[in-house]
């Protein structure tokens, strides 16, 4: 039996339609009505232990929703989660002992009181015993560095403070799994970074299951085994990160700023001889577009400069975002193309 | 036990925070009772200017002003703050953290958000309580002793479950903090005065539909023996402590089903 396990999970949400004006107020008091939203949509899949599984999807896919049932504080509209072999919504308390969760956007922390503080009640909530308190501090102190700010409240904390003081009250009760709801957002390079090896640390050394969602397409590359992508509350990718990137994720975008407005129109000739996929000409500027399988950014760049001088130049990596937009458009593409 | 401990931590803690504006924390239980004492001036003129209200004197008027405020104070600093933060909690998303916890979310957010004006409320009341019952020459047996305490618990139930059923409605509506402060101050209101008189409306409503007849009126007409005031039947002089245990139950059930209804939000 699989640790995570959702069957066919959807999620309706119920949005009460105002009418305008004091005489709508009234209506609205007697009659109700209501709009329905499905935020997620019959989806199935299975998460073993150990594994780190990228959630992702574009905004509004409805993956803060789903892992919003799978820690229990939504109720599903219809079919069920089952985490480590419990109905989390039904079994709050023993499932908040067996999960730690961390929103990206909002603080699980205390704001008046100084994070040391909010850590030692952790420790009276879940009832963790002194030496595991004590060697948990520790370790998550040493990698996440906390020993700069332990002593301040957490309502004067950076975001990148908050997150790691949060991640590490999220791991004291050592919990099998691991829930992050955009974890690295808003956070510097530097700050991402350690997130990521610590997350990826707790992952080997404690065998913990993370499941994490993310607009970011390093957290994926750098963390993931395995992705789900999903949109429109469905699924639409579940399986390894190598595949999916193959299949609609190498490509990139270099755009270049010639000195000279006139070599636009030759430059984009020669490139024809190269294998790019498209090159386009907006704002006085070149784009092109080229997939990392068959071409790299040098080759691409000293063919240019061989040509000519230019100004500036940059390089777009591909955004996760990107790929599921295109996957999402060549699914689609190919629905219309059965009918 | 654990819970105990718990509580016990989280209380340091409020304490502390509280403690850095320690101006701040006296003057809230300053103005609660000065608060309470414009009221018994007022009650205290308006007695000195008519001797009784319906047979009531000041001191029988004041004996029921004080179980409501005494069970009021007490409910009030574990279930207020509590109650009147869930309304912006559940439309912020902020209740989100309180269902990953391993403790009932009742309890935590209680647990979270003590108040201590209220402790003001609840020092007066006992106070003042005592006064009465010396007043009033109340004898002070045992059983009275037990009953009065039977009463205050049931009273400070009713007081709860009232609070926490007004809390609920934010689960389902938004805008619920006007329904909560109609049910909570201004019908709570008319239990300055003995229920007696008030037209029919006004006692079947705070008997039948929001019990509030329960937390003074009817237990008081047990304690200051008058028999010829009786409401309804006799027998709701000692209903306090059922009315409060099976609404507390309600209320309770009604929680549940709520805390299931929480969407929380988008973002
Ligand atoms: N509490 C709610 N009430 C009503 N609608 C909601 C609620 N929460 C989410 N939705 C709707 O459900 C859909 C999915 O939202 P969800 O937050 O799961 O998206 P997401 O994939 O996490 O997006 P993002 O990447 O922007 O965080 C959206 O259309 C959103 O408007
Ligand atoms: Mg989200």
């Amino acid at each position: 039996m699989s640790l995570i396990s959702v069957n066919n999970l959807t999620k309706q949400f119920q949005r009460p339609i105002r009418q305008e004006g004091f005489t709508g107020a009234v209506k609205d008091l007697f009659h109700r009505q209501y709009e329905y939203k499905t935020a997620v949509n019959d989806i199935s899949f299975q998460i073993n232990q150990g594994e780190i599984v990228g959630y992702l999807g574009p905004n509004g896919a409805g993956k803060s929703t789903t892992i919003k049932m799978m820690v229990g504080i939504l109720v599903p509209t219809a079919g069920s989660v089952t985490v480590n072999e419990l109905i989390p919504y039904k079994n709050r308390k023993i499932h908040a002992k067996n999960i730690g969760v961390v929103f990206g956007q909002r603080t699980q922390l205390w704001w008046d009181i100084p994070v040391t503080e909010s850590l030692l009640l952790m420790k009276y909530m879940y009832k963790i015993p002194n030496d595991q308190y004590r060697k948990n501090i520790e370790l998550f102190s040493d990698i996440l560095d906390l020993h700069e700010f332990k002593n301040t409240a957490v309502r004067q904390l950076s975001l990148g403070q908050r997150m790691r003081a949060d991640l590490c009250a999220a791991l004291l009760h050592d919990p099998k799994i691991l829930f992050l709801d955009e974890p690295t957002i808003g956070l510097d390079v530097v700050v991402k970074e350690k997130i990521r090896e610590f997350i990826k640390e707790i992952n080997k050394v404690r065998q913990t299951t993370v499941v994490l969602t993310t607009h970011d397409m390093d957290d994926v590359e750098k963390l993931c085994s395995r992705v789900i992508v999903i949109d429109h509350g469905q699924i639409m990718y579940d399986g390894n990160i190598s595949h999916l990137k193959d299949k609609y994720g190498s490509d990139e975008i270099i755009t270049i700023e010639p000195e000279h407005n006139h070599d636009l129109i030759s430059l984009r000739d020669k490139l024809l001889s190269l294998n790019v996929m498209d090159t386009k000409i907006k704002d006085l500027k070149l784009q092109i577009t080229y997939n990392k399988g068959d071409i790299n950014s040098m080759q691409i760049l000293s063919k240019i400069m061989s040509e000519s001088s230019i100004i500036d130049f940059t390089i777009q990596p591909c955004e996760i975002d990107e790929v599921i937009r295109r996957m999402y458009t060549e699914n689609s593409l190919k629905g219309k193309l059965k009918i | 036990m654990h819970y105990i401990q718990l509580y016990s931590r989280f209380i340091l803690i409020y304490l502390k925070t509280r403690l850095e504006y320690r101006f701040a924390f006296f003057m809230d239980i300053l103005i609660q009772i000065i608060t309470f004492f414009v009221m018994f001036l007022g009650l205290w003129i308006m007695l000195n200017h008519f001797q009784t209200i319906r047979g009531w004197t000041f001191y029988e008027v004041l004996f029921l002003y004080n179980l409501n405020i005494l069970s009021h104070g007490i409910s009030g600093m574990f279930f207020m703050s509590p109650m009147r933060q869930l309304e912006a909690m559940v439309q912020n998303g902020e209740f989100d953290g309180i269902l990953t916890r391993p403790i009932n979310p009742l309890p935590l957010l209680i647990f979270k958000q003590f108040q201590h004006a209220y402790i003001g409320h609840v020092l007066l009341g006992i106070g003042s309580l005592i006064l009465c019952i010396n007043k009033l020459n109340l004898e002070l047996s045992g059983l009275n002793i037990v009953m009065l305490i039977l009463v205050l618990i049931g009273a400070t139930l009713i007081q709860s479950a009232i609070m926490i059923m007004t809390g609920c409605v934010s689960f389902w509506f938004v805008k619920a903090t006007s329904l909560s402060n109609t049910i909570i101050y201004d019908l709570r209101r008319f239990l300055n005065y003995p229920l007696s008189i008030y037209n029919k409306f006004i006692q079947f409503l705070l008997t039948f539909v929001i019990p509030y007849g329960f937390i003074n009126f009817y237990p008081s007409l047990l304690f200051l023996n008058k028999e010829g005031e009786v409401l309804f039947t006799a027998s709701f002089q000692y209903g306090t402590l059922i009315v409060g245990l099976l609404l507390y139950m309600l209320s309770i059930t009604i929680w549940s089903v709520a805390v299931n209804k929480y969407q929380s939000t988008g973002s």
